[in-house]
């Protein structure tokens, strides 16, 4: 039994799916199948809906181009990554700002001067740029939570967006993830 | 005849220390040997520099329970990813990091020194303000 669990690598662990869910399972045609999930632990790394919160609008990778050649060409957007920095390091979605999820905190005293240079002005939000978040892929609860902090700070829904396949979706699909200067 | 017998007693005259003086000698190698055989035999002073006389101590061993020696294995499905604590400095660091970094990406430039969005502008804010509520 010992040799059995120590034999096995730690992230075929069988693991939560979500937060407050193990497994799932269902019919088909009388015969019940269950759905599992092996992999890093859960939480933190649990399976993350699509819809970040009401209101914040989610984007996959078509959608996500069309932000960058827009919004971030226009000058109006910002794509964040809510990753620690040696993550940012290794490989990031280009045009990315690195913004640790950690500096997102009510808790932490310069949060203020971060709103200030995201364009928000105090409880003025209306030249707050557009934001999209995305994390280390789609089991990252850092968007989420970041969206969470941003809308109970008073940031509106409407200028937040969710890029949930994350760093791993991105490059999961071939595309190209720039080296940071 | 008599400045034979005159030599003769001159001689004996200057024999008689150095014989002296060789006696002497004799005596104090011999004194020396005997007090050498006497401090070697007797050894004074050998108890007190000796240890001390205890009751020797009893060592015991109980058998080895085998159940202590092998190691707890951790119960590993319960195991979670090492989360990333962040400290008052690093979160000053990493803010003002990000701040540079959406300045760079907003105007091109990251903010100098003094200018909003800088560390330094930062804290002289901050100073201001405190003052100001004093």
């Amino acid at each position: 039994m010992t040799a059995a669990v120590l034999a096995t690598p730690l992230v075929a662990q069988s693991t939560a799916i979500t937060e407050t869910s193990g497994s799932f399972t269902f019919e088909q045609h009388g015969t019940e199948l269950a759905i599992t999930r092996s992999g890093l632990s859960c939480p933190p790394s649990c399976v993350q809906p699509l819809v970040a919160a009401n209101g914040v609008q989610s984007l996959a990778e078509l959608e996500l181009i069309a932000f960058l050649q827009i919004e971030i060409g226009g000058g109006t957007g910002l794509l964040l990554d809510l990753r620690n920095p040696a993550a940012f390091s290794a490989g990031a979605l280009p045009g990315a700002v690195n913004v640790p999820l950690a500096t997102l905190a009510p808790s932490n005293p310069y949060r203020s001067d971060l709103f200030s240079a995201l364009g928000i002005d105090g409880a003025d939000f209306t030249n707050a740029f557009t934001l999209a978040l995305y994390g280390a892929g789609p089991d990252d609860p850092a968007p989420v939570d970041a969206v969470a902090r941003l809308v109970e700070a008073g940031y509106p829904a409407e200028n937040l967006r969710y890029y949930r396949g994350g760093a791993s979706g991105w490059a999961a699909l071939g595309l190209d993830l720039a080296v940071p200067r | 005849m008599g400045g034979a017998r005159s030599r003769s007693r001159s001689a004996a005259m200057t024999d008689v220390p150095a014989t002296r003086g060789l006696i002497r000698m004799a005596l104090m190698a011999v004194a020396f040997v005997a007090l050498t055989v006497v401090l070697i035999v007797f050894q004074p002073g050998a108890s007190k520099r000796g240890a001390p006389n205890m009751a020797e101590p009893v060592v015991t061993r109980d058998a080895a329970r085998m159940e202590t020696i092998a190691p707890p294995v951790p119960d590993l499905s319960a195991a979670e990813s090492p989360v990333r604590t962040v400290g008052p400095a690093s979160i000053r660091d990493l803010t003002f990091d990000a701040i540079a970094a959406v300045k760079t990406a907003t105007t091109g430039d990251a903010p100098a020194p003094g200018q909003p969005g800088s560390l330094l502008y930062s804290a002289v804010q901050r100073s201001m303000s405190t003052r100001a509520s004093e």
